[in-house]
């Protein structure tokens, strides 16, 4: 979340929605400075600079993001993320079937902006 | 677009499995390449991830693109595989768009992906994405194929008969379908990187090991 950008207007940081995560308690972190991130903090939802207490960065790069949503405020695109891995992808170049699927499973958890005004394509327009 | 979903991210993703294959020098000879950058990095078109683990292993940060989903999950199950899950991330994206804030990274690799780019256009703007995301004082390594040596001009010759567009190539791939590489000559890398208004930047040919025709050539940008 430091560090990714909308494809189109570079717009950062993007707003994470996360539907599930997996957390894996054995991987070997070595956190040496906290913060880890250097602008963004996506665990908190916060700026570095607006942060009070130092973020739990260890328990941070033991958990991944299963499902979730990468959403551009700017643009109004919204970016699947699915198996831990996030589809940045230009729209010429996504796959919209599995997209609408996507946005059908989810629909319930994710803000309408995405579910029915997300562009490259909605439920409302999909 | 098609040419890029076809011919580049259908195909690699179905490659993903056996890619590895004889990379062996190759890989051996980016990661030494590789160790000159300071993290956090940026591997761009990072295939299976071998790359971007070996860098992992060592410590450093990386961040694993690819446009062949794949390749990405391949990426994403070798860090895990070999414990540096902590240190890679992986995501799907295209070049020319890079899903990346300004001046993210020390470091970036680019190395045999630039040229399967399909369209002059994007190939520069791949460039300027580089630069873009460069740190002040970052240093970038490009590989791209290079067009005359024997067997690369073979090919070139091949293609030009056919599509009438010098360097563009679009090379089978057993039963997985045909890839696109265009085959670059040191004063096309040359002037694409002006257009790209690189400002800092260095081009000479390079081969993964010592070969009278050397295969590659390196662009070396920094910031």
């Amino acid at each position: 979340m430091d560090i990714l950008a909308c494809p189109y207007d570079k717009h950062f940081p993007l707003e994470l929605y996360i539907l599930s995560t997996n957390y894996y308690k054995d991987r070997k972190v070595d956190v040496k400075d906290k913060p880890l991130c250097e602008l963004y903090c996506g665990r908190k939802g916060l700026k570095i600079e607006e942060l009070r207490e130092a973020p739990d960065c260890e328990e941070c790069l033991k958990t991944e993001v299963d499902e979730g949503v990468l959403y551009c405020p700017e643009c109004g695109r919204w970016y699947p993320i699915m198996e831990e891995i996030p589809i940045l992808l230009p729209d010429e170049l996504r796959n919209k079937e599995e997209d609408l699927r996507f946005l059908r499973k989810h629909k319930d958890n994710l803000p309408s902006k995405i579910v029915l005004e997300g562009k490259p394509w909605s439920l409302k327009e999909g | 677009m098609e040419i890029v979903k076809k011919h580049v991210l259908e195909v690699f993703s179905l490659a993903s499995t056996t890619y590895d294959r004889g990379r062996r020098k190759w890989y051996t000879a980016i990661f030494s390449l590789a160790k000159q950058l300071e993290y956090p990095i940026l591997d761009l078109g990072c295939g299976t991830g071998e790359i971007s683990v070996r860098i992992a292993s060592t410590g450093k940060e990386i961040l694993a693109l690819d446009v062949a989903h794949g390749m990405v999950k391949a990426a994403w199950r070798r860090a895990k595989r070999r414990n540096t899950d902590a240190y890679v991330n992986v995501a799907q994206s295209w070049a020319p768009f890079l899903p990346i804030r300004s001046e993210a990274f020390r470091g970036i690799l680019a190395a045999a992906s630039i040229h399967n780019i399909p369209c002059n256009e994007h190939r520069v703007e791949t460039l300027k994405e580089i630069q873009r995301c460069l740190k002040p004082k970052g240093l970038a390594l490009v590989t791209v194929w290079y067009r005359y040596t024997p067997r690369n001009f073979l090919n070139v010759l091949k293609c030009f008969l056919r599509l009438r567009k010098w360097g563009d190539c679009f090379l089978k791939w057993g039963d997985k379908g045909s890839r696109f590489y265009h085959f670059y000559s040191v004063r096309e890398l040359k002037k694409d990187a002006k257009r790209a208004e690189l400002k800092n930047f260095k081009v000479r040919l390079w081969s993964p090991n010592k070969k009278i025709f050397k295969n590659n050539i390196l662009l070396i940008i920094k910031k």
